[in-house]
């Protein structure tokens, strides 16, 4: 299974403490200001990279970055988009409660707001097994570097 | 809440992908099985198509759905059994009394994915603070957890190792990746030096 490997879960923790140095180097923390959440989009975005872009929510993600690297903020919407919104809501309230939730499970994982409802579970099962993997690995790190002596080896490498 | 009736036909080979999230959900169900005596009391008269959570073992009383597909199939053919599959007759699988429970089986299935998708995003989301708070203060003080670098370069130092624990004797080959994580410390010191 994808995110079920060791080797998967430990080229993630390398390449995640790979950009969390470069968020801690002299040169980035000069040049660019510190952006809140910044942690939890750099997560992200190394765990679409591990994905190898053989799903579309890991390549919407990636989407999203290049984006942000070229404005240095969030685009959460564009006015064209609001529109549509509006008018599909109104549609959304009559529709019945699975395709409400189909919806709402559309907006929760990346890039899949129109996919149709097979095509959606294949990804949502994807996402969650990605995403338990990107947990066990974030875990590890958090508690590698709160604990005892060994934080003081791991700080080094990330300083 | 009292317990959800689900259609078998919900999770067939038509959901190909369902199956994947839950695979042990058993694969016979499209052969017809007995009814339990207690099912038959809680049946509705019209149709013969309810999947009925007839007794508890005791621990997956309080799960919802999903816990309940897993049971395996060797399950089935004892006295107490959780479910009792059966097949719909010809002419029920577009009755109405059916139809209403697959929805609802769909959408509590949905429920489920939904939720556990929000959490595990909201515990991503705890565990990059938690990680932000520790580079933060790594920042602050750079020189606070120096090792002497004696130490430090003269041993092949695997952080993997510390990482994954006991487990990385497993499935990882510890002499594979030296030369990267020399590299790191090497670097990461030099810069602190």
């Amino acid at each position: 299974m994808p995110w079920r490997s060791e080797s998967d879960q430990n080229t993630y923790s390398k390449k995640l403490i790979e950009a969390l140095r470069q968020i801690n180097s002299p040169e980035t923390t000069t040049t660019k200001p510190r952006i809140a959440g910044q942690v939890r989009e750099t997560a992200d975005r190394v765990l679409a990279s591990t994905a190898k872009g053989r799903t579309r929510w890991s390549r919407a993600i990636l989407g999203k970055w290049k984006k942000l690297r070229r404005h240095h903020r969030k685009v959460k919407k564009t006015a064209s988009g609001l529109n549509r919104a509006g008018i599909e809501k109104e549609r959304i309230r009559r529709l019945p409660a699975v395709q409400k939730k189909t919806r709402v499970l559309g907006r929760l994982v990346p890039g899949c707001r129109k996919v149709p409802l097979p095509n959606l579970l294949e990804e949502a099962t994807d996402y969650i097994s990605a995403l338990e993997m990107q947990v066990r690995a974030m875990t590890a790190l958090a508690e590698l570097l709160a604990g005892g002596t060994s934080a003081g080896i791991a700080g080094q490498v990330l300083s | 809440m009292e317990p959800p009736l689900i259609n078998d036909s919900t999770f067939s080979s038509t959901n190909p992908s369902l199956s994947e999230i839950w695979p042990h959900f058993p694969p016979q169900n499209n052969k017809k099985r007995k009814l339990g005596p207690a099912a038959a009391s809680s049946q509705d008269t019209t149709t013969s198509v309810v999947l009925v959570v007839a007794g508890s073992n005791g621990d997956s009383s309080n799960n919802n759905s999903p816990e309940e597909q897993k049971q395996p199939s060797s399950e089935t053919h004892l006295p107490k059994q959780d479910y009792i599959h059966v097949r719909a007759r010809r002419g029920q699988a577009t009755d109405s009394h059916s139809l209403a429970e697959r929805v609802i089986g769909k959408a509590l299935v949905l429920d489920e994915i939904i939720n556990y998708i929000q959490s595990l995003q909201s515990q991503v989301e705890f565990l990059s603070m938690k990680l932000e708070a520790v580079n933060s203060r790594l920042n602050m003080n750079p020189y606070i957890e120096c090792f002497p670098s004696k130490d430090v370069g003269a041993q092949p130092f695997d952080l993997s190792g510390i990482i994954f624990g006991p487990q990385a004797s497993r499935g990882y080959a510890q002499g594979s990746q030296p030369g990267w994580l020399h590299m790191q410390i090497t670097g990461g010191f030099n810069k602190a030096s």
